[in-house]
């Protein structure tokens, strides 16, 4: 031990590592209450008390998923022991995800991809860490190209990769390979860490499963591309990124040592290959690979370099440093500087073809295509899109929209250049001409910078939508919600889009048709539960609506099916929305406020519930849920009474929801905020109540909307326990089954119960976005959604209504509509595994 | 005033020590169905550190599974990180990861539609004192900065400063000031509640 005195902090540590180590704890130089106080802290932390059950529900939990996750991942004889998969992170699908398999790769994951035809890539990289874990394990060297197939020197990109800044040399945003094509499905979503730096998607690289992104804090991190999970950070060197071989071309971080330093990494594991001290490199100035050599800015100058070794190959002065990083093609070097000069030179030497001036004082990356420099240049007079001959570097055309909005870094195909601007639009120009062809409104602030792939244009906006047009009409094919505004360009690798949100969240976005499972799947385990779309689904979609463009459907909470076959659907507006069977909305009826017959459907903003149930004689019961109160009205809806004020007490109200008639004919009222169910007669008057607050047999944790079996027992979903729990006639636990889970029996906010009539159970799980199907004992049987906004998607389903057996009509909150299925059947009978608890 | 703390006092066994003995792990390894026997040993620490972070039952417990899910999933894998510590430490550090996730959720998806308050406690009936030392230091934890909030969530899961040190990637001096500072935010805190209560 050492003679040097500890400081405070160390006696802290030494003190506190004593009690977590459970060894006799000595003060030693701290004052005792300052002991005692982490005493207090300490027992507390290890008192506060566990929930009755929550080992059991884990243990079932995990059991669960462990099975789940070995019937859909023994393939190619990987079993689990030695394989990985996609993680799923809070909004992941757990069906297993195909990837692109793009012809034309080359190396190991091509050979890998050839053996089975159908392993997804998932399983390549499964495969190829097991490989590199038995290497570890054996004490063997590593070779790099074990983890990343040895690219071809040549500039052309393989087929799928996102090699460096604007997918190419020439910037033009064009994914090599093609984009997610079908609809959108969420592969994964990666939420960054509150203590970590933020990564950029629109500054890195990806390619051969791996992405390579740029954090703020001057890391290069590299992440697995199926997964979302990191593989390993760079320390010291990052900023800007380009893809090279088994390398990647990275600059020092000016908080480093080596500050501005132009670097090459290992692409296995981020070591430094060789820095050169070329000039100060500018976290801006993205590094090209064009046929074998580099290009950047350097200082004040344009430096092209060999990205083998760093040496520089020749160096041009420009007039002042450069405003962005260059663009090759064509033996073209195109490069801007920060006082409005473009320049064209010429890769071979470096020798100046051309130059333009600008007013300009912000010049974007150029993009080089069919002998045409374009570029966006902001700050002069007027912000405004340039196209330049390639040769002469005289202007061909100039763009400005009519509110003069900045622009940003475009797209440009052979023919057209996909201009987003920051007024919310997105334009298409003749790349020739710069004619208008096209304008697209997405939002009304801004629009990142697309990427185009396979005819379908990307780009993500501030209206937090992930959009996909045509490319040549510009006709919407889908959008998709994220969780904010898109603040990053889209970036394409392997079929698979990557884009990020300004709440720092990365999402990757694959497409239906290569994320389906095919005819390669593997057979299924006996006791799996089936894929979650297959051809002759028990329950299919039919229509989603959401009101017409005078009355858009707003914050819809709860539904139910009246006698004529009328949806009504509760709005957080104050009023109900009633649709025909077909979707088309008939009316909207109802008044918000809290005087008689006026309704408050929604807290005004966090919650938009309420719920409505319809007699036997046409009228209908109200639960006012925010008037804390329920109204009767006659089938003329002429208010009969109401009932209730807010308190605790007996027949009082705080947040009545569900309600529903027992077998008597008597009103059951469940109380979100009291925990507790009620029963009135059908005149309001209070007979008895049952529940509590509490995780126990009986007790609730939010109940929410409740529904009567045809045998007369009462399913309550347990939403706070996440598990639906089944009373009989009197309110007596009878049994529960669920635990918060990711579906398939697992819940995150069971929001309502309905029965189909057939003994099959429907329960809206609003967190997993999804709807599961059990039998009346509790055995999950099947489940059908996901996140999204496509037909039969859902963001935060609600509350479920079934007609007749054969048709649910479903809330889909967060999406702002209701959408219609078809429940065919039969459903599969339920796996050996029992779920239901007791 | 403020001296009812002084006496020592049992803090209670720390969860979770003294069964991550290299073996268990690799057994685990090769054959998943030894996991059970970390599950087993470190459920309770995990569900406790998430608890610690998120405030709530239930959102702890989903944490837990997560993190728990992700550990058997990616178990074959952790020997490789280089500068990785031991089970514990990754584990808490997938833990920290997973709740993480669950803040972001709170912020990002304030509204499932029912209210975001916590559901009664389970406990009411217990020890209702425990109870409000428990709000009362939840509340006190929540005013300190994230790093302090880190380093403090993971010396009361019981994370030792070398485990801390790898699990956040930063040195043990880093790891140990900033202990040193939290709790001296946190007394700080303290004696100005006492003092508006005096």
């Amino acid at each position: 031990m050492t003679d040097r005195p500890r400081s405070h902090a160390e006696e802290l540590a030494r003190y506190w590592d004593a009690l977590n180590l459970g060894q006799p704890a000595d003060p030693g130089a701290l004052d005792p209450d300052e002991a005692a106080f982490i005493q207090l802290l300490v027992s507390q932390a290890r008192r506060a008390q566990i929930p009755a059950g929550a080992r059991a529900r884990a243990q079932r939990a995990l059991l669960r998923q462990h099975a789940r996750y070995q019937t859909t991942h023994q393939n190619g004889g990987t079993s689990m022991t030695n394989g990985i998969i996609a993680a799923p992170g809070p909004f992941a699908p757990w069906r297993p995800v195909r990837l692109a398999t793009p012809a034309g790769r080359s190396g190991r994951v091509h050979q890998a991809l050839s053996w089975g035809g159908a392993l997804t890539l998932a399983t390549v990289l499964m495969v190829m860490f097991f490989f590199l874990y038995q290497d570890q394990r054996n004490n063997a060297l590593i070779p790099s190209a074990q983890v990343t197939p040895v690219a071809s020197p040549a500039a052309t990109p393989e087929a799928g990769s996102w090699p460096q800044w604007g997918a190419n040399a020439a910037h033009t945003r064009v994914a090599s390979g093609p984009g997610p094509e079908g609809d959108p499905e969420l592969l994964w979503s990666r939420l960054a860490e509150p203590s970590s730096p933020q990564v950029s998607i629109d500054r890195g690289a990806g390619a051969d499963g791996v992405l390579y992104l740029p954090s703020n804090g001057g890391e290069i991190v590299a992440i697995e591309a199926a997964s979302g999970k990191e593989l390993w950070r760079s320390s010291g060197y990052g900023d800007t990124v380009a893809i090279d071989g088994d390398g990647l071309i990275v600059h020092g971080h000016p908080g480093s040592g080596a500050s501005g330093d132009l670097a090459r990494i290992s692409r296995a594991d981020g070591h430094v290959i060789w820095t050169a001290e070329t000039g100060r490199i500018n976290a801006t100035w993205n590094p090209v690979i064009a046929d074998g050599v580099g290009y950047t800015p350097s200082g004040s100058d344009l430096i092209a370099f060999d990205p083998t070794t760093g040496e520089t190959l020749w160096r041009l002065p420009l007039a002042a440093p450069a405003s962005r990083g260059a663009s090759v093609a064509g033996g073209l070097v195109a490069v801007a500087d920060s006082q409005g000069t473009m320049y064209g030179v010429k890769a071979a030497d470096g020798d100046l073809v051309w130059s333009y001036q600008t007013d300009a004082t912000i010049i974007g990356h150029a993009t080089i295509t069919n002998g045409i420099v374009s570029v966006n240049a902001n700050g002069g007079a007027q912000d405004a899109y340039l196209a330049l001959d390639a040769a002469t570097g005289s202007l061909k055309w100039r763009y400005a929209t009519p509110d003069g909005a900045t622009l940003l870094t475009a797209a440009v195909s052979e023919t057209t250049v996909y201009l987003p601007a920051q007024n919310g639009m997105l334009y298409a120009l003749d790349a020739e001409t710069g004619a208008l062809q096209w304008s697209f409104q997405a939002g009304t602030s801004s629009v990142t910078s697309p990427a185009l792939a396979g005819g379908v244009l990307f780009f993500g906006a501030s209206d937090g939508f992930l959009y996909a047009l045509d490319a040549a009409t510009g006709v919407e094919r889908w959008r998709f919600q994220i969780d904010a505004a898109s603040n990053s360009g889209v970036v394409i690798v392997d079929g698979v889009l990557y884009l990020s949100s300004s709440a720092d969240t990365l999402y990757a976005i694959a497409g239906s048709t290569l994320a389906a499972p095919t005819s390669g799947t593997p057979a299924p385990h006996p006791n799996a539960v089936p894929a979650d779309t297959v051809s002759g689904d028990p329950v299919t979609f039919a229509w989603a609506a959401d009101g017409d463009a005078q009355h858009p459907l707003l914050g819809p909470g709860s539904l139910a099916i009246d006698a004529h076959g009328q949806i009504w659907v509760t709005s957080k507006i104050g009023s109900f929305f009633i649709f025909d069977l077909d979707g088309n909305l008939l009316e909207t009826w109802g008044e918000p406020g809290s005087g008689e017959g006026q309704f408050a459907f929604s807290d005004g903003g966090m919650n938009d519930i309420a719920s409505i149930l319809f007699a036997s004689d046409g009228g209908f019961y109200v639960a006012d849920t925010f008037n804390s109160r329920i109204q009767q009205f006659d089938y003329q809806r002429r208010l009969v009474r109401t009932w209730g004020t807010n308190g605790p007490g007996d027949g009082q109200f705080l947040a009545p929801v569900g309600i529903a008639f027992d077998a008597q004919g008597n009103l059951l009222v469940a109380d979100l905020f009291r925990n507790d169910v009620q029963r009135f007669t059908p005149d309001g008057v209070f007979i008895d109540k049952f529940g509590g607050p509490g995780s126990g047999p009986g007790q609730f944790s939010y109940p929410g909307l409740t529904a009567v079996a045809p045998d007369g027992s009462i399913w309550v979903p347990d939403v706070g326990n996440n598990r639906i729990q089944v009373l009989d006639q009197n309110g007596t636990f009878r049994f529960a089954f669920g635990a918060a889970g990711n579906g398939h029996g697992g819940f995150s906010g069971p929001s309502q119960v309905a029965f189909d009539g057939n003994g099959y159970v429907f329960v809206t799980d609003q967190g997993n976005n999804l709807v599961q199907v059990f039998d009346l004992d509790g055995h999950f049987l099947y489940q059908f959604g996901g996140l999204g906004t496509g037909d039969g998607q859902f963001n935060s389903p609600g509350s479920i209504a079934i007609n007749h057996g054969t048709t649910a009509v479903i809330v889909d909150w967060h999406n702002n509509r209701i959408q219609k299925f078809k429940i065919t059947g039969p459903f599969p009978a339920p796996a050996a595994e029992a779920t239901p608890t007791s | 005033m403020a001296r009812q703390y002084v006496e020592p006092f049992d803090v209670g066994d720390p969860p979770g020590r003294g069964c991550d003995d290299p073996e268990t792990v690799r057994r685990a390894q090769r054959d998943s169905a030894a996991f059970t026997t970390l599950f087993d040993c470190f459920w309770e620490l995990i569900l406790r550190y998430c608890y610690g972070r998120l405030r709530s039952w239930p959102d702890a417990e989903d944490a837990a599974q997560a993190a728990f899910f992700q550990a058997v999933t990616h178990l074959p894998e952790f020997e490789l990180r280089p500068a990785g510590g031991g089970f514990r430490s990754w584990l808490l550090r997938v833990a920290h990861n997973e709740s993480a996730s669950f803040l972001r959720l709170r912020i990002r998806r304030p509204a499932l539609p029912f209210p975001e308050i916590e559901p009664a406690d389970p406990t009411a009936g217990d020890d209702m004192e425990a109870i409000a030392i428990n709000d009362w230091l939840a509340g006190l934890c929540a005013t300190l900065s994230p790093a302090r909030r880190d380093v403090i969530e993971f010396r009361l899961a019981g994370a030792t400063t070398k485990e801390i040190a790898q699990i956040l990637g930063k040195s043990e001096k880093t790891v140990n000031k900033l202990a040193e500072r939290a709790i001296a935010d946190l007394v700080k805190r303290r004696q100005e509640q006492e003092g508006e209560a005096a």
